[in-house]
């Protein structure tokens, strides 16, 4: 073992084994919350500058006009 | 990619596939690494098992929220370890769980007497040493912690607390010389 009483004092306590699972659950969540704002802000907000965008019309479109 | 080559993958690599993919089964690789280590730094500032496992699940959570501010000038463990060390200090700060002496007498200490201080706090008893880190102020502790538990270097330091690298060996001289005369004062015997 090492002199180093820094190293010695280090806790030896096992890692519960049902923390990956409540952190993973909990990771999941996040995702879905982040999936779900981008949803209602980044995304949706692409969709209305892409419907409301007068530059990006088919040349159809500005065919007609 | 498959996962088991995904395993052999560095830290590093593994939050770039995270953050790009927001992958929380990869992330699973980086839990798997170091949830020992954070869980066990959270039990040596709360002294609770089952608080230290609360914080550790919160210190995992703001990982990987906050993974795409990781801006690889440090390794992925010394990010983590910083991120740990700054959480633990809070909960005890916010609440109330610390009470230490003000260190603001420790302004100017020649290098003689820092050697001194550095050889004096690597001889320590271990069980007194833990005694002293549980008497300085969290900071002092969490530096100390990072300089000669974790193994961090000076260039580490500056990355992980943020400052040039004057302070960082200020701030680690003044944690050093807090420890030693917490440690003369608690053990005048010796």
């Amino acid at each position: 073992m090492s002199d180093n009483p820094f190293k010695i004092i280090e806790p030896r306590e096992e890692l519960p084994e049902n923390l990956r699972k409540d952190v993973m659950g909990s990771v999941k969540t996040v995702v879905l919350m982040l999936r779900f704002v981008q949803l209602f802000v980044g995304d949706f907000s692409a969709v209305i500058i892409e419907k409301l965008s007068r530059s990006n019309k088919p040349s159809d479109q500005n065919d007609e006009s | 990619m498959l996962k088991r080559k995904k395993r052999k993958l560095s830290d590093e690599e593994i939050v770039k596939i995270v953050v790009e993919e927001k992958s929380h089964d990869d992330f699973g690789i980086l839990y798997d690494r170091y949830a020992e280590k954070v869980y066990r730094k959270c039990i040596s500032f709360v002294k609770d098992t089952d608080l230290a496992q609360d914080l550790a699940h919160d210190i995992f959570i703001k990982t990987f929220v906050n993974l795409s501010r990781f801006t690889h000038k440090s390794r992925f463990s010394t990010w983590l370890y910083s991120l740990t060390y700054n959480f633990c200090i809070d909960y005890l700060r916010k609440n109330n769980k610390v009470r230490y002496e003000s260190d603001d007498q420790l302004v100017n200490i020649p290098n003689d007497e820092d050697d001194r201080n550095e050889k004096e706090l690597l001889s320590l008893k271990a069980n007194r040493l833990a005694s002293v880190l549980d008497l300085i102020s969290p900071d002092d502790k969490a530096i100390l912690l990072m300089k000669y538990q974790d193994d961090m270097s000076v260039k580490d330091l500056e990355v992980a607390l943020e400052v040039s690298e004057s302070a960082v060996k200020m701030r680690v001289k003044r944690a050093r010389a807090k420890a030693v005369e917490i440690y003369r004062k608690t053990y005048t015997d010796e």
